[in-house]
């Protein structure tokens, strides 16, 4: 099958093109261009005070949460143990806590990936989600994001977030929270 | 019943056909936002649309390298020569596993192929997780956009809907409302499914990773909780490297909703610990269409729908109309290669202003493919006696200088003197749901002369 179609291919593509090269735009790194893109894309953006910690932070915006999943070491919130539960299991999750590797300006998508996570479905399967940004991983615009992703460590699964899920699939309404998180808070440090 | 006839049963509703032209005009606004706001916006359609040049020339290779990285990377890969193949071969993955319960992602790919009611028939649940698509479904209903599913379909209509499947309360039409009660009735599936199927945005060669991008993030609940993860994709989704998705996931969302990015854009590469991944790559007339040299480029589109939201012909039939698995602009260029005669009239849907071509992303020429499929049927006799009879009639009018003149003069005059009874009556087709114009005196040629030019 997979020869018949190559052969097939072989006799029929047209005439090669040269790949054209891609500039570097040199797009605005801001953090606060960030910042509004990320509110753009229906998140909470919250850039912390040096007297304040992420704990503060995360116990003000979500107070009486059961479940939580934290893979965040440094951060001193308990969550529940996922090491040797399906990822069905997770569910029900009130929160989930993640790293962010790196934003992105001009939308205001953040990279996740599995490095940092027990399970692959977390970042999605949670009603809430707090993503944890370091203030200099900040990239322009996707060109940039791309080039960043090739000094990054190798990941088998990988995703930009940017914003909670949504959907407008009902009559072009608008709706924060489909079928994954109803809402994204990140946390500058 | 073909393209036009649908269309008119269509704007029989006038309310809805406004509505329905607006909700989608309101996108086509969006995207224009959007665009505006990034300076390099059409030097990075015209890099879009190199890129996928290159690559159809290219397309064995580059298949070919993907397939050696996917394989590295632990992930079965599968060849389809068509549908039927294809959809054997997503049921041959699921019965090996005993898997009776998939939820699915939207997929173009899998709509064309009929994947549905094929495993449906093979006693599999196929539960979908966009909120338009399992709409749809419960309409039973093909999709009527690419992108926007269930964009026919009023508030209201869902409200009866969901009251009638899901419970929710009577009349109530609150889409935030009908959201959660469809987010919770799709998280049950989630949570039981044992296998999940979606579609493919971008597949690199150099990685062997599928790009998946949704806004609900339904495809990687699915892929992420399943233990079975099937990727479908079209040949022609290849791309070459990851640096290419910088210009590609730049390019799709604000052409598709006006969203600068969509909310989740997803990098499959490896199967999860515990799971296995498989990539289905179809062809099903792909490799045919390379051969077609003024219909080929029509395999770069990245199916971000942005020529049916601007297409007046479009927002003012709606997508059921088209009959073929993909509607408007796009779709109507499509669908002659599969079955030149029965989609005949789809070449004919549009008025050739040209607007799928400005805003199409990678530039495909659209309007001119339209074109020149319409001499492909007049040529092999698709067009119909009466319109090849007027058509032959207008030619002979329109080749000869004199003729002309004295035929459009005579037009002129009877405009003018005429009784508008005689004009405005059913078997003129100009003058359906309108009065014919008022006639001028001259023609452009006698004013030209007249003032001296």
């Amino acid at each position: 099958m997979k020869n018949q179609i190559i052969n097939r291919i072989k006799s029929n593509k047209p005439e090669n093109i040269d790949l054209p090269k891609i500039p570097n735009f040199g797009n605005n790194d801001s953090l606060l261009s960030f910042i509004e893109a990320s509110k753009t894309s229906a998140a909470t953006v919250v850039h912390i005070a040096e007297n304040q910690s992420i704990e503060e932070v995360i116990q003000t915006h979500f107070s009486n949460h059961q479940r939580i999943v934290n893979t965040i070491p440094e951060i001193d919130i308990e969550g529940i143990e996922t090491k040797n539960i399906a990822p069905r299991d997770i569910h029900p999750l009130d929160l989930a806590i993640v790293q962010g590797a790196f934003g992105v300006v001009e939308n205001g998508a953040i990279w996740v990936d599995n490095q940092h996570l027990p399970h692959r479905v977390i970042p999605f399967i949670a009603e809430h989600l707090v993503i944890i940004l370091d203030k200099r991983n900040i990239v322009g615009d996707m060109h940039d994001a791309y080039r960043r992703l090739e000094t990054h460590s190798d990941s088998d699964f990988g995703v930009f977030i940017a914003g909670p899920s949504k959907t407008a699939d009902i009559e072009q309404c608008l709706v924060i929270g489909a079928q994954g998180p109803r809402s994204l808070l990140v946390i500058i440090v | 019943m073909n393209h036009a006839k649908k269309a008119e049963i269509f704007i029989a509703n006038t309310e809805r056909t406004d509505w329905h032209d607006q909700a989608l005009w309101f996108i086509r606004s969006k995207r224009d936002i959007a665009i505006n706001k990034v300076a390099e916006w059409e030097q990075l359609r015209d890099i879009a649309s190199q890129i996928k040049a290159h690559v159809l020339g290219n397309l064995d290779n580059y298949l070919l390298e993907f397939e050696k990285n996917a394989l590295a990377n632990g992930v079965h890969i599968h060849w389809a020569e068509d549908g039927e193949a294809h959809n054997k071969i997503v049921h041959g993955i699921l019965k090996k596993h005993k898997i009776t319960k998939v939820v699915k992602s939207k997929s173009m790919l899998t709509e064309e192929c009929h994947l549905n009611p094929y495993l449906e028939s093979n006693g599999i649940e196929v539960m979908d997780t966009d909120l338009g698509e399992r709409i749809i479904q419960m309409r039973n209903e093909p999709p009527s956009h690419i992108v926007l599913p269930a964009i026919h379909i009023k508030k209201e209509e869902v409200g009866e809907l969901f009251h009638e499947q899901l419970n929710t309360e009577k009349g109530n039409a609150d889409p935030d409302y009908l959201t959660n009660a469809a987010r919770l009735h799709l998280r049950e599936k989630f949570l039981v499914c044992e296998g999940a199927i979606t579609g493919v945005n971008f597949a690199v060669a150099e990685t062997g990773e599928v790009v998946v991008c949704t806004n609900e993030g339904n495809a990687d609940m699915g892929t992420h909780i399943a233990p079975i993860q099937i990727h479908c994709m079209g040949l022609e989704k290849i791309i070459p490297k990851r640096e290419h998705l910088g210009v590609f996931t730049r390019v799709l969302a604000r052409s598709a909703t006006g969203q600068a990015i969509t909310v989740y854009t997803s990098h499959h590469k490896k199967p999860k610990p515990t799971g296995e991944m498989h990539i289905v790559i179809v062809d099903n007339g792909r490799s045919e269409k390379l051969a077609q040299k003024d219909f080929y480029s029509s395999l770069k589109c990245i199916r971000c729908g942005a020529c049916m939201n601007t297409c007046p012909i479009y927002r003012r039939s709606g997508g059921h109309s088209y009959q073929f698995t993909i509607p408007g602009p796009i779709g109507s260029i499509l669908a002659p290669n599969t079955d030149l005669k029965k989609h005949s009239d789809l070449p004919f849907a549009s008025t050739l202003c040209g607007s799928c071509e400005d805003v199409c992303p990678v530039k495909i020429d659209i309007a001119h493919q339209l074109y020149k499929w319409r001499q492909v049927i007049g040529k092999e006799g698709h067009l119909g006696k009466m319109k090849e009879k007027s058509m032959k009639i207008t030619a002979s009018i329109l080749k000869n200088e004199k003729k002309f003149k004295f035929y459009t003069k005579m037009m002129r005059f009877s405009l003018r003197k005429l009784p508008k009874s005689m004009f405005n009556i059913s078997p003129n087709k100009w003058a359906k749901n309108r009065a014919m114009p008022p006639a001028a005196k001259e023609s452009f040629r006698e004013w030209v002369k007249k003032s001296g030019g």
